[in-house]
């Protein structure tokens, strides 16, 4: 053995011993505390918990941009939406059918891979099925209410039906092709319902702004 | 990676994982919880109230549900900014950490620095919108209120920061240069003129600008205009400040209008009430909405005056710069009711219906009382089951005898036709929808049943009691809509409950906040929900009550709070404590019209002015609990009844005083009721006697349902009579023989109050019975039974009147007892012929049945026969019954009796705001025994008083008159009796 392999094994052996006595002396470093609750939010009296966000993110119980963190637009949603439920008097909506909520739980659980997979995820976000059947109650409660209160929207003008035809060529005709008054008749009512939300979104920002709820720092 | 390297993966793979990876969520759910420890602001916490709430405990399978619910439960406490959990996976388990922040304030806020104003100014409205502890979020909203409360009193400048120092919320302020006024911009044409109008505001350029201050005179010059009658005035200003703040510019918007008079035309109107109806003068005020009110209030004045077809209008009319407001009156003629028929009527008597419809011949026809009647009709038949009855009024004139004379009086025959329509009974009583509770346990609750008549409001109470019984177990978003289907001909009809019961809410956790130097257990034992059972409504205002009855608590909150919707509710009681020790002191002058000696030895009724204050400290929630111990002393400056006083000053001094210390422990013995421990020490004037008396009474009280109380106690004192006034021969024998007498009493009673205000009642009753019993064989040196029932009621009548009337009646019964008296020395010659007394040494067996002068009752006075002193009443001085003793001997001063009777009766009516006038009827008497009892005694008196409703209650001036007047030692009783008191009569 030469001198320089000889140097060279006893550095790596010193290294290795210095690694295989410190890999005790590591495990027995305190590890990093995992968060695992907190209070996001609270809005219309009602707590918005961390893991409210995360549930709802996990079990794909609220539409989300593809984010690198979904956390602030997903905490968004949720004070909107209790802001929301916070208006709708208990007897002003039908309750919505316990067959209605299995329907939408089938869709829900279908999403994540059917329902053995939605069961597997219950318990690692802290929710029961109960909870996700509140969830989809009031879901069906806040779509029957905007139905009740935004109906419809107003008749787009000719020129804002072109406008839309010009800005948005894919979702109005080309796929598939179809007849320029098709494609108007398409462009009226992707529109209408484009002002209708613009009317709810209104109506929630006004909500947003009465100060009915705020964020945890 | 080369060759060489290769060998330090595995070591390098085995220490990463370990070393700097956490474990992720997922992995830690279902690990045993090793350990779970509360940091609250950094440092460890122990705290009972807190762990209690926390759901994840050791040895238990790591749950986030259970994390959630945990966090929830500490973030509604109401206390905390935010609650953090974090978890540490080690070999043991999962070790939890809860963080707990706090909000940045707790306690009061504070404010320093350059206030330039009151620091309750500031501190006021914030605690006022923000409460006590101001959170992190809106401290901004905070500090722009401060702004704006600067900006009101000219500062446009102000520095405000806020820090927290100490756990206190501290603003530190500094109001800046006080703006001064730069330009001032007129606008209007004000009869003063410019110069008149900034003298008038005390406004110049280069002044102070104070918002406030120039505020508060515009209003006081706009009314001063409104005065002139310039009824549209408006002044008002606004203000431009400078960048800087420094300087501001004001608008004064000076808007007089015009002066306005107010005419009447055509037929003359009631000038006694015309204030009244058109308020135009009072109100300062020519809106639109006050003249039409005031022509339509002018119209039903003279239409409930029988002028039937009456009519008032009013116009502006605007000439030379003056508005004019006119009303026109047309009256018409006044009509008369010249008789009343009724038709129709099968199953109610002729006699019913007109008692019912009310309105009789010969007086003015007023069209309200005829609707009144028609309805009252229509009701009565309702209730009987016939609900489409019509009662139809027709009017009939009469040929005016003189129809020459068109002001001549009109007569009207009112036809009354009443359609009966079909009886309906209710055929069947159904609930659909009522899954949760049993229809028979609904059907319980109705007065709707089947066989008895139908009325549509009955219907509507029931709905509202299922309803109620539905809120009260937790269904609180249940619709409950009653429907009535009606059988052929109307003969029958089905009645139908619908209900939708929605969810029913269960309490899942109650959380008390708020309390400090109070247990939690304190309150928790007056709240009356309970985790897992449903949140009712009659649950939560009765737990307000019971905790509001505590007397602990400023301020009581009852919060239901969710999360995540579902059936659960976190009830969260906030209560602000208190402060535990209260002093009170005060003082004044009685006034009270009393009986002293003349020098003939009569009694003479003397307006006496008695100096008099108290003093009293208590303490509140002894040990953690609801326990109190209160002091009371109060003292007056009264002359004793000493008749061996050379002059009666030398007899004046703190004669009369009462020493009284309470301990109060609620729910004692297994919360059989409330123990209350009193000792006292106390000499009272009497007219006929000084009393001094000690003594120590244990009382348990307990209420039983709402309005109802009952006691049993025993007392234990001893009782001295002094300088009592009456003759000799006429002081009963129990007071000469025991003048200072031991008393060892039980006692019970119950009350049942149902008045809305114990000072100042408008409406309930109060009845209450007091029963005492001394035994010798109990201590008691004299034996005894007394009975004082009592009973007042209250009613509220149209214009805010108030009738009272009340009764006390007691009674009483000694038992006898044969006691030894020595023989009276008697005068005999001594053989060198001197006169001397010498004892015989014989003793004479004597029986007593009289009760001791402290028991007796006595009446007359502010609080019972108000035509007469205190205690003034009495048979006598002859009485004509065998066996009867007078209770009032020869003199006039009163010996109290065995048997005593007191009637009032009061109206009292309101004059302004403050001030009641009250007329008052009383009666009653004192007699011997109760057997003596007459009618033919009873004296009565009746008068006037006024009240002034004072923050401590209502002062009181009566003026009684004797309805009947007697002589004692020749002097007649004077005919008034005048009195001054706090609190109403009874």
């Amino acid at each position: 053995m030469s001198q320089r392999r000889l140097l060279g094994f006893l550095v790596r052996g010193l290294v290795a011993c210095v690694s295989t006595t410190a890999v005790p002396t590591a495990a027995q470093a305190p590890a990093p505390a995992e968060l695992v609750d907190r209070v996001a939010a609270v809005a219309a009296n009602q707590v918005i918990l961390l893991s409210d966000v995360r549930a709802f993110v996990a079990l794909r119980l609220v539409a989300f941009s593809a984010a690198a963190d979904p956390f602030p637009e997903v905490l968004t949603a949720l004070i909107e939406r209790q802001l929301v439920l916070s208006q709708i008097p208990a007897n002003l909506v039908a309750a919505p059918s316990e067959q209605e909520i299995d329907e939408r739980l089938g869709v829900a659980a279908t999403r994540l891979g059917g329902a053995e997979a939605l069961d597997a995820l219950l318990p690692t976000v802290g929710f029961t099925r109960d909870d996700v059947r509140q969830v989809l109650r009031d879901d069906l409660r806040i779509e029957r209410y905007l139905a009740r209160r935004f109906p419809g929207a107003r008749q787009p003008t000719p020129e804002e039906v072109r406008l839309w035809i010009a800005e948005h060529p894919d979702a109005t005709g080309r796929n598939p092709p179809q007849t320029p008054e098709q494609a108007r008749e398409e462009a009226s009512r992707q529109l209408t319902a484009r002002l209708r939300q613009d009317s709810i979104d209104a109506w929630v920002a006004t909500l947003v702004d009465r100060g009915g709820a705020y964020r945890v720092p | 990676m080369n060759r060489g390297s290769a060998w330090l993966l595995p070591v390098v793979l085995l220490a990463v994982p370990v070393t700097s990876r956490a474990a992720t969520l997922a992995e830690l759910v279902g690990q045993p919880v090793a350990e779970v420890g509360v940091w609250r602001d950094g440092l460890a916490s122990q705290e009972r109230a807190i762990l209690e709430l926390i759901e994840t405990r050791p040895g238990e399978p790591l749950s986030l549900r259970r994390v959630r619910e945990s966090v929830v439960h500490l973030f509604t406490l109401g206390d905390y900014a935010d609650v953090q959990v974090s978890a540490t996976s080690e070999t043991r388990g999962v070790v939890l950490r809860y963080d707990l922040i706090s909000l940045r304030t707790r306690g009061e806020v504070e404010v320093r620095g350059n206030l330039g104003l009151p620091s309750a100014d500031l501190i006021g409205p914030i605690t006022r919108r923000f409460g006590r502890a101001v959170r992190a979020d809106q401290i901004s909203a905070v500090v722009a209120m401060l702004e704006d409360i600067y900006r009101d009193a000219g500062r446009f400048a102000p520095t405000i920061s806020a820090d927290t120092v100490n756990g206190r919320l501290v603003f530190d302020i500094d109001q800046g240069p006080a703006a001064l006024i730069g330009h001032i911009d007129l606008r209007g044409a004000p009869e003063e003129g410019r110069p008149g109008v900034l003298q008038r505001l005390g406004l110049e350029e280069g002044g102070v600008y104070d918002a406030a201050q120039l505020e508060a005179r515009l209003d006081a010059y706009e009314a001063d205009v409104r005065q002139r009658r310039y009824y549209e005035a408006r002044f008002r200003h606004d203000v431009s400040p400078s960048p800087d703040g420094r300087v501001v510019d004001v608008v004064l918007d000076v808007q007089t209008g015009s002066p306005v008079a107010v005419m009447f035309e055509g037929d003359d109107v009631p000038e006694a009430r015309l204030d009244e109806l058109v308020p135009i003068a009072r109100e300062g005020s020519i809106d639109e909405d006050l003249l039409e009110d005031s022509s339509l209030r002018l119209q039903t004045h003279l239409q409930g005056l029988g002028y039937r077809d009456a009519r008032v209008t009013h116009e502006r009319l605007e000439a030379s710069g003056e508005l004019s407001i006119v009303f026109t009156v047309d009256r018409g003629r006044i009509h008369r009711v010249a008789g009343v028929r009724f038709t129709g009527h099968d199953a109610v008597s002729e006699a019913e219906v007109a008692e019912l419809f009310g309105v009789q011949s010969g007086l003015p026809l007023v069209m309200s009382d005829i609707e009144r009647g028609a309805a009252a009709v229509r009701t009565f038949y309702a209730r009987q089951g016939y609900s489409n009855t019509q009662v139809i009024p027709v009017l009939d004139e009469l040929s005016p005898a003189d129809a020459d004379r068109p002001a001549a009086d009109a007569h009207v025959v009112c036809a009354v036709q009443v359609i009966e329509g079909p009886r309906t009974r209710v055929a069947d009583v159904a609930f659909r929808g009522n899954d949760a509770v049993a229809a028979d346990q609904l059907a319980a609750l109705l007065e709707t049943m089947p066989g008895v008549p139908y009325y549509g409001p009955r219907l509507e109470s029931d709905r509202q009691r299922v309803r109620a019984h539905y809120l009260n177990e937790g269904y609180e978003a249940v619709r409950v809509d009653a429907r009535a289907t009606f059988g052929e001909g109307d003969a029958t009809v089905d009645v139908t409950f619908e209900v939708v019961e929605g969810i029913q809410v269960i309490v899942d956790h109650v959380l008390v906040v708020g309390t400090d130097q109070i247990g939690p257990s304190t309150v928790r034992a007056e709240v009356t929900l309970r985790p897992g059972e449903p949140l009712g409504v009659d649950d939560q205002i009765e737990t307000r009550r019971r905790l509001n009855a505590l007397g602990l608590f400023r301020r009581v909150d009852i919060l239901t709070l969710s999360h995540g919707g579902g059936d659960r509710r976190e009830v969260v009681v906030v209560v602000e404590e208190a402060p535990a020790t209260s002093v009170g002191y005060g003082g004044g002058v009685e006034v009270t019209q009393r009986l002293r000696a003349s020098d003939a030895g009569a009694a003479a009724e003397r307006l006496e002015l008695a100096p008099r204050g108290f003093f009293e400290i208590g303490r509140r929630n002894l040990w953690g609990k609801n326990r109190s111990l209160d002091l009371f002393t109060r003292v007056s400056v009264r002359r004793k009844n000493d008749l061996d006083a050379p002059i009666p000053m030398s007899s004046l001094g703190l004669n009369e005083y009462r020493l009284l210390l309470n301990y109060r422990e609620p729910r004692a013995f297994g919360r059989a009721g409330d123990l209350l421990i009193s000792g006292f020490l106390e000499q009272t004037i009497r007219p006929s006697f000084d009393l001094f008396g000690r003594g120590v009474n244990v009382e348990v009280r307990r209420a039983v349902g709402y309005s109802m109380t009952g006691s049993v106690g025993y007392r234990y004192g001893q009782n001295r009579l002094t300088n009592a006034k009456f003759l000799a021969a006429e002081l009963p024998l129990v007071d000469r023989l025991f003048p200072t007498v031991t008393l060892s009493t039980l006692s019970s009673g119950l009350v049942r109050d149902t008045r809305d205000d114990p000072l100042e009642p408008t409406s309930g009753t109060f009845l209450g019975v007091e029963s005492e019993a001394a035994f010798r064989a109990i201590g008691s040196e004299v034996g005894f039974v007394k009975t004082s029932f009592q009973g007042a009621v209250f009613k509220q009548l149209p214009r805010d009147l108030v009738f009272a009337a009340g009764g006390r009646l007691g009674l009483a019964h000694g038992f006898s007892r044969t006691v030894t008296i020595r023989s009276p020395p008697v005068l005999v010659t001594l053989d060198d012929g001197v006169l001397v007394f010498r004892d015989t040494g014989e003793v004479t067996p004597v029986t007593i049945s009289a009760l001791p002068a402290s028991e007796r009752f006595f009446a007359g006075g502010d609080t019972t026969v108000r035509g007469f002193a205190l205690d003034r009443l009495g048979t006598g001085p002859l009485v004509d019954q065998p066996g009867e003793a007078p209770t009032i001997d020869p003199n006039g001063f009163p010996t109290g009796g065995n048997a005593m009777l007191v009637v009032n009766t009061e109206l009292r009516v309101p004059v302004t705001g403050a001030i009641q006038m009250v007329g008052f009827f009383d009666a009653g008497n004192v007699f011997d025994r109760v057997g003596h009892f007459r009618f033919g005694e009873i004296r009565g008196s009746a008068g006037f008083g006024v009240r002034y409703r004072s923050p401590v209650g209502p002062i009181r001036v009566d003026l009684g008159f004797k309805l009947d007047r007697r002589e004692f030692a020749g002097e007649r009783e004077p005919l008034t009796a005048l009195h001054f008191s706090i609190g109403q009569a009874f």
